[in-house]
């Protein structure tokens, strides 16, 4: 088997900032925003049918990255290529899974797996979880025997029994087959088919500072990968280089699936795919800015809302977000954030066709929390970026109203966003 | 003097202020000495990881240091780790 470099797998799709690692769609998020998703998939849908989703969203999108990382490793037996997919899930930072298992299924046991971890040392203090948190390592095990063992997609369940988050000592997995019913996978979505559904790049305001500081980020974050635990610190903040598959199906579907049996509570829940974005800005973009690294690769951090504003675009484009782009900025007034590419809408267009409406949440909260940290942070006075400081910044009346006016998932070139002062 | 800095995590990063820029500088030069490793990435970001595993990120360009308690840590023992790390570097800079 060949040993493979990350740093060369991973690329960008010229000009558009999105991300591709083996071809396959990812980005980087933080643990925060990650918890936040998975439970309002579990909030909608229930426990157990948010698990099920979660499970099969992960088997479906690990499964063709690990197909091409094998073949490209030259990974052959079934061992290699579980060797080789539980590498992956370490290097990807989400922690490690030992599986015990063959073409029907056995058995797994993880330790420091990205969402157990997490939630246990984010909330596990306070609260004991009653459902396992790592579906998503459940559905990567599944696609990972899937392909050692050359089997039909969806033909492995996986299953969290036991999980760190629930306070047992461990986590562990079982994973059977999954009978006739099988859940099969839809389009494919790799950086080819990606270049199909995004528009023409574009420039906007502050490109000059924007441009070579999200250039420096990308080389630095080539070179970051998850440490023995199969854990990423970085800026100060746990990430994880995800599947962009993984969100996009878990939050589209749950929002289909609501549609169906509860039309009336669509709008609450679109309301908090918006908060994942806050979730996001708040916690890594700003956790990004406070950090050594951000003053040692860019300089100090500045009460300057210009040039937080454009710090941000940088941010976002060098986590895998697309060519995030200011057009219009009136401190204090208006915001018009433009792109010509996200990870949201090449996976709409694709696997749905043309919206009904903006459903490009995260790009949407987002903005409206880009708007919050430019006017509202005092960045030299290092504030710590606490669950009571986002209260105070996004439960406390926000400032801001949002309007997607243009939206690639509705058909139009670009997506924008226009947030203005109320 | 130690202050806590804002992390993912409760407790994990802790800023250690200097007087001077100068004083970082030295300190990154005597760490090695001290039994941190250097596992920088790049010149403008100075990473050490001291014996116990815990990091120390240093900016040579504005004298920045920022300690980081390794996070299996338990929460009740990381400002202990960190005041640890402190002394460490404290040591390290009084060395002659």
């Amino acid at each position: 088997m060949k040993e493979l470099n990350p740093k060369n797998l991973r690329r960008y799709l010229l000009e558009q900032e999105l991300m591709f690692l083996a071809g396959q769609p990812v980005v980087y998020h933080c643990h925060h925003f990650n918890l936040f998703l998975d439970q309002t998939i579990d909030d909608a849908l229930g426990a157990a049918d948010g698990q099920r989703l979660r499970m099969q969203a992960a088997r479906e999108f690990a499964a063709p990255l690990l197909r091409e990382l094998c073949r490209q490793a030259e990974a052959q037996t079934p061992p290699e290529r579980i060797q080789l997919a539980m590498q992956v899930l370490r290097t990807l930072g989400h922690g490690t899974l030992d599986l015990d298992a063959g073409a029907q299924g056995g058995m797994g046991r993880g330790s420091h797996l990205h969402y157990g971890h997490a939630w246990h040392e984010k909330y596990g203090a306070r609260v004991r979880r009653r459902d396992p948190a790592d579906a998503f390592a459940a559905g990567f095990g599944a696609a990972a025997l899937e392909v050692a063992f050359d089997l039909p997609a969806g033909s492995i369940n996986g299953k969290e029994e036991r999980c760190v988050a629930m306070r047992e000592p461990g986590c562990e997995f079982t994973f059977r087959e999954s009978g006739p019913e099988r859940d099969k996978p839809g389009a494919l979505i790799t950086d080819e088919i990606s270049a199909e559904y995004v528009g023409p790049p574009e420039d906007g305001l502050y490109e000059d500072v924007i441009q070579p500081i999200c250039q420096g980020l990308k080389e630095f974050t080539a070179g970051v990968a998850g440490d023995e635990r199969g854990l990423v610190q970085a800026f100060g903040v746990f990430v994880t280089m995800h599947l962009a598959g993984y969100y996009n199906r878990i939050s589209y579907d749950a929002v289909q699936e609501l549609e169906r049996r509860s039309a009336q509570s669509v709008g609450v829940m679109e309301d908090l795919l918006r908060e994942s974005g806050h979730v996001c800005v708040f916690n890594t973009f700003g956790g990004i800015l406070l950090s050594p690294e951000w003053e040692g690769l860019v300089g100090p951090v500045v009460d300057d809302p210009e040039k937080i504003l454009a710090w941000c675009m940088a941010i976002a484009r060098s986590l895998g977000m697309g060519r995030w782009t200011v057009s219009e900025f009136e401190p204090g007034k208006r915001l018009v954030m433009r792109t010509s590419s996200s990870y949201e809408s090449v996976y709409y267009r694709k696997r749905h066709g043309v919206a009904p409406r903006p459903m490009e949440y995260l790009l949407q909260g987002a903005a409206l929390a880009t708007a919050q940290l430019v006017h509202r942070v005092e960045w030299t006075s290092r504030p710590q970026l606490t669950p009571e400081y986002y209260q105070q910044l996004f439960k406390g009346g926000i400032p801001w109203r949002f309007e997607q006016t243009k939206a690639i998932v509705c058909g139009d070139r670009v997506s924008e966003v226009v947030v203005t002062h109320v | 003097m130690l202050r806590v800095a804002n992390c993912c995590h409760r407790l994990l990063s802790w800023d250690y202020e200097l007087q001077d820029r100068d004083s970082a500088l030295r300190l990154a030069q005597r760490l090695p000495d001290s039994g941190f490793s250097d596992e920088s990435r790049v010149s403008v970001v100075l990473e050490f990881c001291s014996p116990e595993g815990h990091n120390v990120v240093l900016v040579p360009s504005t004298g920045r240091i920022q300690i980081r308690i390794h996070y299996l840590t338990p929460l009740d023992q990381r400002e202990s780790a960190a005041l640890r790390v402190e002394q460490q570097l404290t040591s390290a800079l009084a060395q002659n």
